[in-house]
């Protein structure tokens, strides 16, 4: 019984999403706001319980599945992400008549998913967790249907299922080397696990969008409605990044194999494209997905200190995710507003002079984009310095500068379109949009929230060391 | 091994039967055949459309369900098979109790399949 | 001996697939390959897996493609030899590819002293019953997540099956 209660914050999303699932068939004509009402509901009830087995502590599932205090912490800030992503939907979806139900409950089966990522200490859980949240992403990249979305959709469905074919195959060569697929199983023979760690990093490093790994992304960024996008650049990437997490440190644990360097080179190398591929970028969708890749790369540095020390990392890592999901969040959020009810407007001229037609607006848009750039008095910055800082405590120097050199760059492209907002002319004459509630209101808490974590980080902080 | 050599007899047999009936043909028929004969018949005229056609997107998804439920029908076989064995030993409970959630996670799915009515063909909704 | 002969028959069966020129053909070659696999999987005592093999690959995926093939509505005629862009490319990272796997192999049946980890239970691990068993007592939790996971599929394939 007392399992089942601990497990409460995973079992109510698919509970949720099932319920939804058959109301929205069984009766039609129910309303897309009273769906997604249930839906914030149900996640607000599992970060409530999420929060409650965070305070009561660690309880272990038989073998395959552990309930610590980061798989509480995860589910606390994955259901923020997806409350945060459906709210942010509301208009973009009832403008084009898109259907409620299979939306909402293929993101409440991500959540799942990204919580059986977090919660996973063998390769099967892990595995079919990573699977749940992939299908439902790959179909709601091609949720509007028209052409780039379906675009969208089979380029990622194509490359993501490449990708977990070669994780699987990471994963069974890591069964032939040890003889089990938990995670922490000690090798019997070297040269296989050797094997079967390139091919599970490889596999890993294309579900974070890694150096090498990553040219899939700005497409299937692009190409995605915008909501899914902004999902896709908060959830799926925070789900991918614990998952990562639990395998390098279930791994290093009963390993003697030193791969610090590999890390190393795959942070500064994915930092270094990410940002210099999204310098001349013209539409805001695409220079976001290369940000998000440039930010990976600075997340990876958590996982270069993990070897040292472990509880350091989780906390700077989960922080950086936390930081990232408000602020992107909040940027995406701001495209969404500008959004119109048949096309998308994400290109520089379409934000021109936002600064004079509605200042508010421009003003937040300005925030969330300081704080990508990592300017001192927002989360983006915090985040950043702690996770520099655990770097730098460890004597990564080298590691350390290429990173700061390498936030000096992104500075460049994050001003473009703040420099387009306040100083450029708007080229055509569009009236912008009746007041968007939702989208507001989301807008509202990201900034709050981005100021509140970069002026008072320290309770967040300490709540995530634990 | 020795439990597959009734498939292997199976197999012998389908080819042997399969085998005879296209050389009894082949030689009881009548043999000429010409490229014209083999054409599709269409009055006389000469053929205008393609026979083949592109079927409906439906059937896809048809085969779509087919195959995730072929999964579910896969994974539930030795459920079935070794249920008796696993009362035996005392797990009777727990097992059952586990395949039924397992179905019972399903039959959410065959309940919306047939309410999102893509089963209905010819309302084309 | 048996081995050798599975593997030619695969490789034959592969080749036919890949080279025939109407689709249907291929694809009924695919299913002689799958199913010289299925042979392959019963001599390495994997007979769960190699039952598996038949019912979903020889039999649900094969409908699958046969759908897609009548779907696309492929005349034998339009698949001519085609030369791709980038072919040398492809053509080189599959060599370096075969280098890899085949040296690899070579490497470790030199290193032989490297043991493999040996299947627990001897010859009788791999049989419906055991494998079965494992799969309902000891991987009891990922057995009911995949129903979930089947869910998400079955939404997401209704979804994209829908047209429009």
């Amino acid at each position: 019984m007392n399992i089942l209660i601990q497990s409460l914050p995973l079992l109510i999303m698919p509970a949720v999403a099932a319920f939804i699932l058959l109301i929205g068939a069984m009766w039609r004509r129910i309303s897309g706001e009273s769906l997604l009402i249930m839906a914030v509901a149900g996640l607000v009830a599992a970060l409530f319980f999420g929060w409650q087995g965070f305070l009561a502590g660690t309880a272990s599932f038989p073998a395959d599945i552990i309930f610590d205090k980061i798989f509480y912490l995860t589910v606390i800030i994955i259901a923020i992400a997806l409350a945060l992503a459906m709210l942010v939907s509301y208009n973009y979806l009832a403008e084009r008549k898109l259907p409620w139900p299979e939306y909402l409950a293929l993101l409440l089966f991500a959540g799942f998913g990204a919580g059986l990522m977090a919660a996973g200490t063998d390769f099967i859980v892990l595995f079919i967790g990573l699977e749940t949240i992939s299908i439902a992403a790959y179909v709601l990249a091609g949720y509007t249907r028209d052409g780039s979305s379906k675009e969208a959709s089979i380029k990622y469905f194509l490359m993501g299922a490449f990708a977990s074919a070669v994780l699987l195959f990471g994963i069974a060569f890591f069964y032939g080397a040890t003889g089990s697929v938990l995670l922490s199983a000690a090798p019997i023979n070297k040269l296989l696990m050797v094997l079967a760690l390139a091919l599970i990093i490889s596999g890993a490093a294309f579900k974070v969008a890694a150096f090498p790994f990553q040219w899939w992304t700005p497409d299937v960024y692009e190409g995605s409605p915008l909501p899914v996008t902004a999902f896709f650049a908060t959830a799926v990437k925070a789900a991918a990044f614990i998952m990562l997490f639990r395998i390098v440190a279930g791994i290093s644990g009963g390993l003697g194999l030193k791969f610090e360097s590999l890390l190393i080179a795959l942070s500064v190398a994915t930092m270094t494209f990410g940002n210099l591929a999204a310098l001349f970028q013209e539409n805001i969708k695409r220079m976001l997905a290369y940000s998000s890749i440039a930010h990976a790369g600075y997340m990876l540095i958590a996982f270069v200190v993990l070897g040292k020390d472990a509880n350091l990392a989780g906390a700077a890592l989960l922080f950086y995710i936390l930081a990232y999901i408000v602020m992107s969040m909040g940027a995406f959020g701001v495209l969404i507003y500008l959004s119109g009810g048949e096309k998308e407007f994400c290109n520089m001229p379409d934000v021109a002079g936002l600064g004079r037609r509605s200042p508010w607006l421009a003003a937040v848009f300005g925030l969330f984009l300081l704080s990508l750039a990592g300017f001192p008095p927002t989360a983006g910055f915090v985040a950043k310095f702690y996770l520099f800082k655990s770097a730098m405590a460890h004597g990564y120097v080298l590691l350390v500068i290429a990173a700061v050199i390498n936030s000096l760059i992104s500075v460049y492209y994050y001003m473009r379109p703040v420099v387009a907002m306040y100083f450029g002319e708007f080229q055509q004459e569009r009236s912008l949009p009746k007041i968007r509630y939702s989208v507001a209101g989301v807008l509202i808490f990201c900034a709050i929230f981005v100021i509140i974590l970069g002026l008072a980080p320290a309770t967040i902080l300490a709540i995530l060391s634990h | 091994m020795l439990s597959y050599v009734p498939v292997l007899i199976l197999f012998i047999f389908a080819l042997l039967l399969g085998g005879a009936f296209v050389f009894l043909s082949y030689f009881l028929g009548r043999p000429k055949k010409t490229t014209t004969k083999l054409n599709p018949y269409e009055c006389g005229v000469e053929q205008a459309t393609l026979p083949r056609i592109p079927v409906n997107i439906k059937f896809f998804a048809v085969a779509l369900m087919f195959l995730l439920f072929d999964v579910e029908v896969a994974l539930l076989y030795p459920w079935a098979a070794y249920f008796k064995s696993m009362v035996s030993e005392g797990l009777g409970t727990f097992v059952l109790i586990e395949g039924l959630i397992f179905i019972g996670i399903l039959f959410v799915a065959l309940v919306y399949i047939f309410r999102t009515g893509i089963l209905h063909w010819e309302n084309g909704k | 001996m048996i081995f050798y002969l599975i593997a030619f028959g695969i490789v034959v069966t592969a080749i036919l697939t890949i080279a025939s020129r109407n689709s249907v053909v291929s694809a009924l070659w695919l299913v002689a390959c799958l199913f010289a696999q299925a042979i392959l999987m019963v001599t390495l005592e994997a007979h769960l897996v190699a039952a598996m093999q038949v019912l979903l690959y020889a039999g649900a995926i094969m409908v699958l493609i046969l759908f897609v093939i009548m779907l696309l509505n492929l005349t034998p005629k339009e698949l001519k030899w085609k030369f791709i862009a980038g072919e040398r490319l492809i053509l080189g990272s599959g060599v370096i590819y075969l280098a890899g796997v085949m040296g690899l192999a070579l490497w470790i049946i030199y290193k032989k002293g490297a043991s493999f980890v040996p299947a627990a239970g001897g010859g009788t691990a791999g049989t419906v019953e055991a494998v079965g068993k494992l799969l309902l007592t000891k991987y009891a939790l990922p057995f009911e997540l995949v129903s979930v996971t089947l869910l998400v599929a079955i939404v997401g394939a209704i979804l994209t099956g829908r047209g429009k």
